[in-house]
């Protein structure tokens, strides 16, 4: 019996992991999944839906009177090559189109109403008291719906096949679009993931269901179709999607001197953003009124986001890799600040700060060896400093000053707004206030009494914004020497000493509550 | 060693207190019986058995693992079957059984013997390709019993099973509850069908506001409860002369007149009902019924519930 209960060692735990990985194709969702989408025929109506779309459209081709190229034919006559190519065309953006389509829909309606039902029918209880992990739950959600989505495309085949008579059928090319169509089941099925998993009855989730196929307007990209740019295709597999069927793709983006397509940023940016949503839908499937982000979390990346667009708007050029660098490196960051970040009930020092350490390495490792190929004679253990610590620091303040503030204050609300308080207070307010207190009014050059106030309010501010907004100017390539300057003046100690002083002084209120309870419960009867 | 060992435990939600210091032990093979009215607190404290309810203060442990420092433990101990059991009605008895043996982590052909065993044992074979949805509500229960054999658990924990089936379901249910003892598995089980539980289960627990009133076998609890003796005696004529005779008596304590028949509370000391009818004879009534009125689980249960309710 005592056997059962034993942990397995840690050392053995990362090979666990990678067994668990290997078994990730036949976990019981997935089946159960697949199953039960494949008996009810919803895969099927969608698809013959699909064929009816497409047989109109064949139809309308052959009601313009434009003949298919008939190879090998004597008698026929000569075909005109311009119309034969533009009736292709059509044809086969009316195919891919009708993919689009599918995996928009199947992406958007099967995670979220597996999910809901599963809440609204109380058969998550059940789940909730097996071995699978709620993250692997959900993650198997969305790969049924795209093994259901591939399939709906491999029965497309026969229908592409057509568009060879109309000339070439562009193999390659469909078999981005076909990658896309996937990406982007994956990037709305992740979606619909994290709303399911907030779903706790199930009116709310057909209501949810109908807001959210709206929403689908704006994740499909066809807003940003007139917009003149065309790097809403590196974000949005949909939109790259339409680029590829409209051969209007933006040039490859170099990195490190390599020129990177737009299938490979498009996967790396729908994977980051899912994983990120994917993470959050586990946190909220067994607790749904559980935040996606916790109050740091959503400070940091609120700060982050917003020393991005300082950083991104404080040159008029920059080239697009960088964007994409930065955007990358941010999202990772946050990522990272999910899996670190404490539950409730944990201690926010021990293992899960580790991972987020390592994670955080891992990102700054491989941004800075881009860095290094890309520009050789840069300090790059001044960038490691740069990345890695103050995030971290700062990570480990927000978690002590929130459970600080749940260690003071009885309700759930009252801590959050202490923890805001001292944040801002400490981040932006008191810095602000002392530099400008301190940096005397020059009435006819006021720019500069800005910067200096500015520079003198990052050197005491524990802020990520501001780290942020002079990583994204480093990555410019400007102000370097001001921005090693800056950090040099170490905020990361203040960070430092203002956790562990939170962390002490909830350590004793702890305690202190704990003894306060021992002596108030009385011995158990025996 | 207890298999379940709860202690002074306390659950709140908002300002109303759900459990308040509940403590008790089921043994090893025990049909645990947990009763009480609505609101009592039996769906929370199972809730808490089977890891889905934070507690608040307390300790539970099963099978020697704490469910509040070792849930995952306590999960590979348990299986909870909850009082609206639900199902995917798209899968197959087999199907079904093989997802939760797939979470369970089995693989390979010991999944399919678990499958195959629970399937047997409940009963289900001839179903087994039968859609979930399609089966009855009693069936459908069999079900939920099959998944809880999934894993084969020490305990197994039931939430009102018997809830919406017809007699002839719950017969059987009793049935294979039985077997699953036998098989050494312990079983809580909470209820409102109170003979029910009077016959199938070892021991008892009545819960009431949160906390346990009373706790024993059915027996133990009505000798708990009851110092003394409760009769039945029939007369022919004025009943109510009759009651008056019997006030009369040294030990009796109270009589109630119900349907022309007297109810007589004695003490311990004054148990023997030849001198009730003697009594009664010398004072010139003819006496046509006199019997021991047993004391049924429902009958203390009203009881100790009324009592905690008046107090």
């Amino acid at each position: 019996m005592n056997a059962a209960v034993t942990a397995s060692p840690t050392r053995w735990r990362g090979i666990q992991c990678l067994s668990a990985a290997a078994r990730f194709p036949f976990h019981p969702i997935i089946i159960r999944d697949v199953r039960v989408q494949l008996r009810s025929g919803r895969a099927l109506r969608i698809l013959l839906l699909e064929i009816l779309i497409l047989s109109v459209v064949l139809v309308m081709l052959h009601l313009t009177q434009i003949e298919p190229e008939v190879p090998y034919s004597a008698h026929a006559s000569p075909p005109n090559p311009s119309s034969v190519y533009e009736t292709g065309q059509i044809f086969r953006s009316t195919v891919y189109g009708a993919n689009l389509f599918v995996a928009l829909i199947l992406g958007a309606t099967l995670p979220l109403a597996a999910i809901a039902r599963e809440r609204s029918q109380r058969a998550l209880e059940y789940l909730r008291l097996t071995p699978l992990h709620p993250l692997g739950i959900v993650l198997a959600e969305v790969t049924a719906t795209l093994i259901i989505v591939a399939a709906t495309m491999l029965f497309s085949l026969p229908l592409l096949l057509i568009a060879g008579l109309y000339g070439d059928i562009m193999l390659l090319s469909s078999l981005k679009i076909g990658w896309y169509c996937l990406l982007t089941a994956l990037l709305i099925g992740s979606l619909g993931c994290l709303f399911g998993a907030g779903v706790k009855r199930p009116m709310r989730s057909q209501g949810l269901l109908i807001a959210f196929l709206l929403f689908l307007i704006y994740i499909s990209g066809a807003l940003f179709a007139t917009v003149p740019s065309g790097n809403v295709g590196y974000f949005l597999p949909a939109f790259a999607a339409i680029q590829e069927m409209t051969q209007t793709l933006p040039p490859p983006v170099p990195i490190a001197g390599v020129a990177l397509p737009q299938w490979l940023l498009s996967t790396a940016f729908t994977c980051f953003l899912s994983a990120f949503l994917l993470l959050g839908a586990g946190r909220k499937l067994y607790q749904p009124d559980a935040p996606v982000l916790t109050p740091a979390q959503f400070f940091i990346g609120c700060s982050i986001c917003l020393g991005l667009v300082h950083g991104l708007s404080w040159h008029s050029h920059h080239d697009e890799w960088r964007v994409m660098f930065g955007i990358a490196a941010m999202a990772a960051v946050l990522m990272s600040f999910t899996l670190a970040l404490p539950s409730r009930r944990v201690d926010p020092w021990p293992r899960k700060q580790a991972w987020s350490v390592a994670a955080i390495l891992i990102v700054g490792s491989a941004a800075l060896l881009i860095w290094h190929l890309e520009a050789p004679n840069m300090d790059t253990l001044h960038y490691a400093t740069f990345l890695c610590i103050p995030f971290f620091a700062y990570a480990a303040l927000a978690d002590q000053i929130i459970a600080l503030g749940r260690a003071l204050f009885a309700t759930r609300r009252q801590a959050i707004t202490f923890a805001m308080v001292i944040l801002v207070g400490s981040g932006v307010l008191v810095p602000l206030l002392t530099a400008m207190s301190l940096v005397p009014n020059h009435a006819h050059d006021s720019r500069e009494r800005e910067r200096q106030i500015l520079q003198l309010a990052c050197g005491m501010t524990p802020m990520p914004v501001v780290m942020t907004e002079y990583f994204v100017k480093g990555i410019a390539g400007a102000e370097r020497d001001n921005v090693f300057k800056d950090l040099s003046q170490a905020n990361v100690g203040q960070m430092a000493a203002l956790a562990l002083a939170a962390h002490l002084v909830r350590r004793w209120l702890n305690k202190r509550s704990a003894s306060a309870r021992h002596r108030a419960t009385p011995a158990p009867m025996e | 060693m207890p298999v379940i060992e709860v202690r002074d435990l306390h659950v709140q939600f908002g300002k109303v207190n759900a459990l308040r210091g509940l403590t008790m032990r089921v043994e090893q093979g025990d049909i645990y019986g947990f009763i009480g009215p609505n609101g009592a607190g039996k769906t929370t404290t199972l809730r808490v058995l089977a890891t889905l309810q934070e507690l608040d203060s307390g300790s539970v442990s099963i099978a020697g693992a704490d469910a509040l420092t070792q849930p995952a433990a306590v999960k590979r101990h348990i299986g909870f079957m909850p009082d609206f059991a639900t199902f995917y009605p798209s899968l197959t008895v087999w199907e079904y059984l093989d997802f939760f043996a797939r979470a369970y982590g089995l693989r390979g052909t010991a999944r399919k013997q678990v499958v195959d065993a629970a399937i047997e044992l409940t009963g289900l074979r001839e179903r087994r390709d039968q859609l979930v949805g399609q089966l009855s509500r009693g069936l459908q229960q069999r079900v939920g019993l099959a998944r809880l054999l999934a894993h084969d658990p020490e305990v197994m924990l039931l939430d009102e099973p018997a809830s919406g089936l017809d007699p002839r379901a719950r017969i059987e249910l009793r049935q294979l509850l039985r077997d699953l003892a036998g098989l050494g598995k312990t079983i809580v089980i909470s209820s409102h069908i109170l003979s029910e539980l009077e016959d199938l289960c070892s021991r008892v627990g009545i819960i009431d506001r949160g906390r346990l009133v009373a706790e024993g076998t059915a027996s133990e609890i009505g000798r708990q409860m009851q110092a003394g003796n409760s009769y039945v005696i029939g007369v022919a004529g004025d009943a109510a002369i009759a009651r008056q005779t019997l006030l009369s008596l040294p030990g009796v304590m109270t009589t109630t007149v119900l349907d022309g028949r007297i109810h007589i509370q004695t003490d311990a000391t004054h148990a023997d009902p030849g001198d009730l009818v003697r009594a009664l004879v010398l004072a010139g009534i003819r006496v046509v019924e006199c019997r021991k009125e047993e004391s049924g689980l429902e009958k203390l249960f009203l009881s100790l519930t009324e009592e905690g309710g008046s107090s």
